[in-house]
């Protein structure tokens, strides 16, 4: 009896764990990784837009239109820029070669990437861009 | 017979629609090679237009707003620029300007509806810009010392002119243009 009901707490708890997986997976996830080659420093930072979402959501009032404050007209152009980058099929938008660096701005699938290859440092950000157009057009509500 | 009137007139809206998408997915393209003393160095920029367009008005940064950019040059003023446009651009096709320097002899004149800026055979480096007078028009719509970045844009889409900018020199090739690959070719 009581193995059955671990067993059920168990399979929730993986049906609930998977469902979240796929919702925060659906929304979007900012990925940000530096990897310092001077300083040895390597930072990988995926952030569900799910969060942002629900940050936005929940934040305080005051704070909410101090955000707004700050953002000011580019709220504007950051919905914008997310709303026709949506719309594009997949491209690559920048693209910068020299002996030493080489950069590259381009749209794939739902996201926005940016690499960046230098002797100093290698820059690799992924930008989800209808999870951004989502919070950018709440925030200019 | 009705079935025909709204095939007919589905496929009437379909066609539109489809020639509205193919003028509206126009991309912009730079490409800048540069084979000097630090190494080759390559620029590409692929940009929808319909980017541009949607971009462009919102941004509001020192000397850009609605689109517009404000010029403040010392050596020239766009009011002047627009004083000597207004007053050429009704001429008949002329050259306007000759530049002879070591690198190139360029001549900016007016002709079939276009400002040409062109080097001769004899220059090293090759200029050639075709701008549609409208073009120009649009850029100089503006007020003061503006130039109307924005209509020039919507000028540029409008006018099917695909190359308008080709400058070649020893080390270096920039071109500028306008189709509707979403890549360099």
């Amino acid at each position: 009896m009581f193995a059955k009901v671990l067993l059920g707490i168990l399979a929730f708890c993986a049906v609930m764990f998977g469902v979240a997986g796929i919702v925060v997976y659906q929304s979007g996830i900012l990925i940000v990784d530096v990897n310092d080659k001077v300083a040895g420093h390597h930072v990988y930072l995926p952030v569900p837009m799910l969060l942002a979402d629900v940050g936005l959501t929940l934040m305080p009032s005051s704070s909410y239109q101090d955000l707004q404050r700050e953002l000011g007209p580019h709220r504007e152009v950051l919905k914008a820029l997310s709303r026709e980058l949506a719309n594009c099929p997949d491209s690559t938008f920048v693209e910068v070669q020299t002996r030493q660096e080489n950069v590259k701005i381009a749209k794939e699938g739902d996201d926005l990437i940016v690499n960046v290859v230098s002797p100093d440092a290698n820059v690799h950000i992924e930008v989800p861009l209808s999870s951004t157009e989502r919070i950018f057009s709440k925030l200019t509500n | 017979m009705r079935f025909g009137r709204v095939f007919f007139a589905g496929l009437l809206v379909l066609m539109l629609s489809l020639t509205a998408s193919a003028a509206s997915k126009q991309w912009l393209h730079v490409h800048v090679q540069d084979n000097g003393t630090e190494g080759p160095q390559t620029v590409k920029v692929n940009i929808p237009i319909s980017l541009v367009e949607a971009v462009l008005p919102m941004v509001e940064e020192k000397g850009i707003e609605g689109g517009k950019i404000q010029i403040h040059e010392k050596d020239f003023k766009i009011e002047d620029l627009r004083k000597i446009w207004a007053a050429l651009k009704d001429e008949e096709d002329s050259e306007f300007v000759s530049v002879e320097s070591k690198d190139a002899n360029v001549k900016v004149m007016k002709q079939d509806g276009f400002l040409l800026v062109r080097s001769d055979e004899k220059s090293d480096a090759t200029v050639d810009i075709k701008l549609p007078l409208s073009v120009v028009d649009a850029m100089l719509s503006g007020k003061g010392d503006e130039l109307n970045l924005m209509a020039g844009v919507q000028a540029l889409k409008d006018s099917n002119v695909k190359d308008f900018i080709s400058v070649k020199d020893k080390d270096s090739t920039v071109r500028v243009w306008i189709d509707g690959l979403n890549e360099v070719k």
